[in-house]
């Protein structure tokens, strides 16, 4: 067997989730590393290199909406979920639930 | 300059110009607030080992500045089965054949015969790097620009084709005969201007057609145009239907007549040169003539088998539905 080969498919399956993830914790305003935090204290762990490009292209896709505000003594760039992001969350979570349902009953 | 600002200004050199200027604020503050965080942990500043620590898992400069460019890849999951099916139609039909049939033409007609493969082979490099590069450019535009095919979406499956039953036919073993007719055919009805000499002894001969030549130019012509036609069929559908193995077999039965007809001749071309060396000449002349005579032989040979063999596998094709179907 391909050694990589859980790898590639770990990578595969956390894709989506992660935007899913993302999403979720932005109903509440969070910047970069909070936000990598609350996830991580949550239990799901995602790196810099993949949180802040993803940031920035749900950001693009209008999604999400962002401020720079100073905060302890530093601007920093601040994330919320825009009212385009909160539709499409709503679209995405149901999707995932009946996904979740789908394969609860097929594993 | 510690090595979070150096860390910072490399990404920011490979970033794009047109990159926004605060992803290099937001990442600065993000690893500040990783040393801040760490810092407060051991109670004094991070040294350069730990901070070195801290950013080795951002990953190179280089990578992290790649994945805020807005394309990803090149050629998308979505493009990427049209950009397969392009690449192969352009290599198997336009670039392999233009290859294999300037080859053919370039072995007839250069002064220089011995270097056909070298040339080939080059042509089919050049040809081979072009044609790709050009395809993988056009769908990286495509890309690009998100352009989405749907010419496939609205497919019919009243319109699948039924599967083969016919003798399947190698396409590699199509395209080298293909060439070889094509090529025949360029030289027989010279489209291309063949000089009016064979070279002997490094000199240029002229030489005179026997008239036999002119009565079966046409039977020739058709009898190898029509088989062309028969390669491309078998090129656009590998297997053979019945129509085109009887086609084939007309084909072979023509060449065999036209070969019986050369057969019943001995004299074929006369070298045109000087009465000083005439004698060399006759005797050259001589093994021309055998040796047309003798490729004749073969031709027939060969047309006569490939008659015989198309009708067998005809036949027996025939039986074989007969017998499934009774």
């Amino acid at each position: 067997m391909d050694p990589n080969l859980f790898d590639t498919l770990r990578l595969e399956l956390r894709r989506g989730s992660l935007t899913l993830a993302v999403l979720a914790q932005l109903r509440s305003e969070h910047y970069g590393y909070t936000l990598r935090k609350a996830l991580a204290d949550l239990g799901l762990d995602i790196d810099e290199g993949t949180l802040y490009p993803l940031l920035r292209r749900l950001e693009s896709q209008e999604l999400l909406t962002s401020e720079w505000r100073e905060e302890g003594g530093r601007k920093k760039r601040f994330y919320k979920l825009s009212s385009d992001g909160r539709q499409v969350f709503k679209q995405l979570l149901a999707e995932w639930k009946a996904i979740n349902a789908s394969l609860d009953r097929i594993i | 300059m510690d090595l979070i600002e150096r860390y910072v200004a490399a990404v920011r050199r490979h970033l794009p110009k047109s990159a926004n200027p605060d992803i290099v604020s937001e990442l600065a503050d993000n690893l500040r607030s990783q040393a801040e965080e760490r810092e407060a942990q051991l109670g004094r500043a991070l040294n350069e080992d730990e901070q070195a620590a801290l950013l080795k898992p951002h990953g190179h400069p280089w990578l992290m500045a790649s994945r805020y460019m807005p394309q990803q890849q090149l050629i998308g999951p979505a493009l990427y089965p049209y950009y397969r099916q392009t690449l192969a139609i352009v290599v198997f039909w336009v670039v392999l054949p233009i290859i294999l049939v300037g080859g053919a033409v370039t072995a007839l007609y250069s002064d220089q015969p011995g270097q056909w493969l070298s040339r080939m082979l080059q042509s089919a490099w050049n040809g081979g790097i072009y044609s790709v590069g050009i395809v993988t450019i056009i769908f990286a535009v495509l890309e690009h620009e998100r352009v989405k095919f749907t010419a496939l979406e609205n497919w019919n499956p009243m319109r699948l084709p039924k599967p083969s039953t016919g003798r399947e036919i190698p396409r590699s073993e199509t395209v080298i005969g293909l060439v070889f007719q094509l090529a025949f055919l360029i030289y027989w009805t010279k489209v291309i201007g063949l000089p009016n000499f064979i070279l002997h002894g490094g000199e240029a001969v002229q030489y005179a057609a026997a008239p036999i030549w002119n009565q079966l130019y046409f039977p020739i012509v058709a009898t190898v145009a029509v088989s062309v036609g028969v390669s491309l069929a078998d090129l656009i559908r590998p297997w053979r239907t019945t129509a085109v193995s009887i086609v084939d077999i007309m084909v072979s039965i023509a060449s065999l007549a036209i070969a019986t007809i050369v057969l019943r001749e001995s004299h074929f071309v006369t070298l045109l040169g000087g009465a000083e060396d005439a004698a060399r000449l006759a005797q050259v002349e001589f093994w021309v003539n055998r040796s047309i005579w003798w490729t004749f032989a073969v031709i027939g040979a060969i047309s006569a088998f490939m008659a015989l063999n198309e009708m067998w596998h005809l036949a027996r094709n025939r039986n074989g539905a007969a017998i499934r179907f009774a």
